[in-house]
């Protein structure tokens, strides 16, 4: 008789994205529907329009029925799209390694967690925070994703190529 | 002209196939219907006398025209691959992965044809038969079910999207096959009532041969042409080199030309060079931002082209306003 198999935690960033059971065409919203499911709540998009937001590229506010995702408007569409991503990187880490994630306090959104892509933080990212380089890490894994051929051109090649 | 067209098609369809049926042999795959068209294709090909002469063929099944059936159901089952893999592609699940009615109209072709008497091979077989009933009413089933796929490829053309580049040799294909089926089906009506020697039974019939067959030649170039581009975009040639010049630019300023040289080469022979090329790009974006790094003027310039690389597709970068858990896909 053998013992029961149990399901196995994603843990490291590869795995995580792989758990998300993304097809090659996914398109950003797929991703965020995907990260949504497991967030458990929706997920607001909002662009910032105005300047002056320094190395802060992108933040996720932790509200108790809802996710608020900011990004800067002025940045290029695909690190906008790579912004967010890290963001999206947080909520999963926040689900699979329970609350591992730090998170930066800002008066702005009350005792709402707050947690923020910036610059300074990536760059001692790789040497300190194990949080922040793992939410990085599944930013590129899901830019990869993002960045396949498109699924039309991909099934003409397995097809006819 | 056409004698060198009627050698180098049957030799290039074969090179790619060999090509094809290697690569499915090394991946364990079994054959897509666009491979099974070509090798129909290619079967039907051997039925014109391509490296066998026509008569020697026909003797082997009898020496009474059977060729010609055998050659005409080939052609058929070949267009309707066609078809469905271009269905395939395009994603319509619908009747047109349903064989019956190719069935129906094969063994409709194979009673009338059996049913009618043959004499000695001839390279005139409908002129010189289409007065029998059986023979008239085999061909005419035949034109018929040809121009049913051809106008059917034409229409599954007309609605495609992106790969319509790749597509225009079917529907240039289906065209010419649509009007070569046309031509024959009125060759087919008036031979019965005014004689294959009346003018207008004469000036038809020329018209059937080019047409078939240059839309025949149409679509084996359809067909040719994706495998090679596959094996073109498998190599990822451009991105690599783009990738190795990432590589060096981005490499630490040491001087030595020996840690360039293996930049360039490990950028080049990247296992992934998208995602090293894309990993690149949100590097020196960030590095814009940081007041600690100033970006050289080669740096800048490779962001300036990474960032024109990207995105592949419009649509699937689109930020939405909102997205609820419950919008997920299963």
């Amino acid at each position: 008789m053998t013992a029961p198999v149990q399901e196995l935690r994603p843990e490291s960033p590869a795995e995580i994205v792989a758990a998300l059971g993304l097809e090659p065409s996914s398109t950003l919203q797929d991703i965020a529907s995907r990260v949504a499911g497991i967030y458990g709540k929706r997920l607001i998009f909002e662009g910032l329009k105005e300047e002056g937001w320094g190395s802060l590229t992108a933040l996720w506010v932790d509200q108790a029925d809802q996710g608020l995702i900011f990004y800067r408007q002025r940045d290029p569409q695909v690190y906008r799209a790579h912004c967010i991503f890290h963001e999206f990187g947080h909520i999963l880490l926040g689900h699979y390694w329970c609350s591992a994630g730090q998170h930066m306090g800002m008066n702005l959104w009350g005792d709402d967690p707050v947690y923020a892509r910036t610059l300074e933080v990536l760059g001692d990212a790789a040497r300190t925070n194990e949080v922040e380089k793992a939410a990085e890490d599944i930013a590129f894994l899901l830019g990869r994703i993002l960045h396949r051929p498109d699924s039309e051109t991909a099934r003409f090649s397995a097809v006819f190529g | 002209m056409i004698q060198l067209a009627w050698t180098v098609f049957p030799i290039l369809l074969g090179l790619v196939l060999l090509l094809r049926i290697g690569a499915l042999v090394q991946e364990r795959r079994m054959p897509s219907p666009a491979l099974v068209s070509a090798l129909l294709g290619f079967a039907a090909l051997f039925t014109v006398g391509f490296a066998v002469p026509e008569s020697v063929v026909d003797s082997w099944l009898g020496g009474t025209n059977l060729l010609h059936l055998v050659r005409n159901l080939l052609f058929l089952s070949s267009m309707w691959f066609l078809r469905r893999a271009i269905c395939l592609v395009l994603d319509r699940p619908s009747g047109r992965s349903d064989p019956v009615p190719l069935l129906l109209q094969m063994l409709a072709m194979a009673v009338f044809f059996a049913a009618s008497p043959r004499g000695a091979t001839t390279r005139w077989f409908i002129p010189e038969y289409v007065h029998e009933p059986g023979i008239w009413a085999y061909a005419n089933v035949y034109m018929a079910a040809v121009l049913w796929l051809a106008v059917d490829i034409i229409r599954l053309v007309r609605r495609a999207s992106r790969p319509a580049r790749w597509f225009w040799w079917f529907s240039a294909g289906g065209v010419l096959i649509s009007a070569a089926s046309v031509v024959e089906l009125v060759y087919m009506s008036v031979v019965p009532r005014l004689g294959r020697d009346s003018s207008l039974a004469q000036s038809l019939y020329p018209w059937f041969t080019p047409l078939l067959y240059s839309g025949i030649a149409a679509i084996v170039l359809g067909l040719c042409i994706p495998p090679v581009i596959t094996l073109a975009r498998r190599t990822e040639l451009p991105l690599r080199l783009v990738n190795a010049r990432a590589s060096v630019a981005c490499a630490p300023l040491t001087g030595c030309r020996h840690s360039t040289a293996r930049a360039l080469v490990s950028g080049f022979l990247a296992a992934d060079p998208r995602g090293e090329v894309y990993d690149t790009m949100i590097q020196l974006r960030d590095g814009t931002m940081i007041p600690e790094v100033s970006l050289t003027a080669p740096q800048l310039a490779l962001l300036a082209d990474l960032e024109q690389r990207f995105p592949y597709d419009q649509m699937a970068i689109a930020i939405p306003n909102e997205v609820r858990p419950d919008e997920a896909r299963p």
